[in-house]
């Protein structure tokens, strides 16, 4: 099991999520409204709030170890500004990880290699890609992700949605995009008032309606 | 032209007539020193800034986080919200002789504090000390604000860096928060008044130095150091923001 929840009880302020039980093994997207919990139910299971219950990754319980050691990579829906030289600090992450062999792969598997010399200027799309390569540098056992694609254009959101999908690890997806979810999971589970309510197999095929709605840029 | 357009030009020029165009008719060239303060007031303001980021960032991380050490953070508010002339009385308290300690004669304790007034208050570590202090605030809320849009302390934790190195690379990556938090805490400190007179008036920095100036030798020189001063002030604001945008 990549990455198992189970009991987990997390306070943000009034405000409280429970989840019973989650389980992760490829994409799994939870949909919910507005203030359903989802970016709580992340920061939870990530280690950034306090929260009660367990949290298993890769089979090791990681709910009392702190964020930068639980192996969960979390992806934000602001992405956020490399510190320095895209290239140089894929390497930083890549070498604390032992990935150095692998940042060639990455860059290539996401199609950044343009980017490498950058430092500042990227655009949003641009440096959710960087983050995502960072990421998977870091050999996470899973990946976290809050609407990673909110502040992405379409193309780009779907650019980056095929990356998720091809990724091959488990990701927690957070989105408010029922479409979206279907696009790009493979379970996809409900949020509301700060409990999951229900969890269904994916088996809508909506690529044909996003190869319909990309042919209006072809 | 539109209402928006209409009231900035209004503002802008009722502020160009009152703080430059008006006060020209006084203009005289500022007595010697002027030079002096000015730099002096430039350095330690800098070094007051610097010393400001690591506490001002702490503190925003800390408020970000939650619970009571983010609540007690906000402290850093303090020097903001209180007038300037009420952190001067009780920074110079602060630093002074306690007479307690000194009742019995001269003691450890009433040694160490003489030693350290003596070395703080109306000397250039007063300054620093004063400077420091206004400047938290400043770096404070632009690191508060900038943490709130980007949530890079996660990001760059479950990357797995933490520590030192986990600051060094939220300074890096909110490089314009960073940036702001030091020019602007820099800019503020030429206007620094209140606690200075109070704490630590000697040497003189740029505001001192015009406060003298009026009193001594009346309007004319105090408002040749103050366009001076504008100037410097404005035309650091003006790259910084083209800087940043």
């Amino acid at each position: 099991m990549a990455l198992l929840v189970e009991g987990l009880r997390a306070r943000r302020g009034a405000f409280t999520v429970y989840v019973e039980r989650l389980a992760v093994n490829s994409v799994v997207a939870v949909v919910g409204r507005n203030g359903a919990g989802k970016t709580t139910l992340l920061d939870a299971i990530a280690g950034v709030i306090e929260a009660e219950g367990r949290v298993a990754a890769c089979g090791r319980d990681v709910s009392r170890l702190p964020p930068e050691r639980r192996g969960l990579a979390y992806v934000q829906s602001v992405p956020v500004d490399p510190p320095t030289r895209v290239d140089k600090f894929l390497r930083m992450v890549a070498r604390r990880h032992g990935a150095e062999e692998e940042v060639g792969e990455v860059v290539g598997r996401l199609g950044i290699e343009a980017l490498l010399p950058r430092r500042g200027g990227l655009s949003t799309g641009q440096r959710q890609l960087v983050n995502l390569a960072a990421a998977l540098l870091a050999r996470p056992c899973a990946f976290l992700m809050d609407e990673p694609t909110s502040h992405l254009d379409w193309l780009n959101k779907k650019a980056f949605n095929d990356i998720v999908k091809a990724l091959g690890k488990p990701v927690l997806y957070v989105t408010h995009d029922p479409f979206e979810a279907m696009y790009v999971a493979d379970v996809i589970c409900v949020m509301e008032r700060g409990r999951i309510t229900r969890c269904v197999e994916n088996r809508v095929d909506v690529a044909y309606i996003y190869k319909v709605a990309e042919s209006l840029w072809a | 032209m539109g209402l928006g357009e209409a009231v900035v030009g209004a503002s802008v020029s009722v502020l160009l007539l009152l703080l430059v165009a008006l006060p020209l008719a006084y203009f005289e060239a500022p007595p010697p020193g002027f030079v002096e303060s000015v730099a002096l007031t430039a350095v330690f303001g800098l070094a007051a800034s610097l010393l400001a980021l690591v506490p001002g960032l702490a503190a925003a991380l800390a408020v970000r986080r939650g619970g009571l050490l983010g609540v007690v953070s906000q402290v850093l508010y303090v020097p903001a919200v209180v007038p300037p002339t009420s952190v001067g009385v009780l920074l110079l308290a602060s630093f002074s002789l306690p007479r307690a300690a000194c009742v019995e004669g001269v003691g450890l304790l009433c040694g160490v504090a003489a030693f350290v007034s003596g070395h703080v208050v109306n000397k250039p570590l007063g300054i620093l000390i004063a400077m420091t202090v206004m400047a938290l605030p400043v770096s404070f809320s632009i690191f508060d604000g900038a943490l709130r849009e980007e949530r890079a302390e996660a990001f760059f934790r479950s990357l797995g860096f933490s520590g030192l190195r986990l600051f060094l690379l939220l300074f890096l990556s909110l490089r314009s928060a960073t940036v702001s938090a030091l020019v602007f805490s820099w800019i503020r400190s030429f206007g620094e008044l209140g606690v200075l007179l109070i704490f630590a008036s000697y040497p003189m920095t740029a505001s001192i130095y015009i406060y003298q100036t009026w009193l001594t030798h009346g309007i004319g020189p105090a408002v040749g150091a103050s366009l001076v001063v504008i100037a410097v002030v404005m035309a650091l604001a003006f790259v910084v923001r083209r800087w940043l945008s």
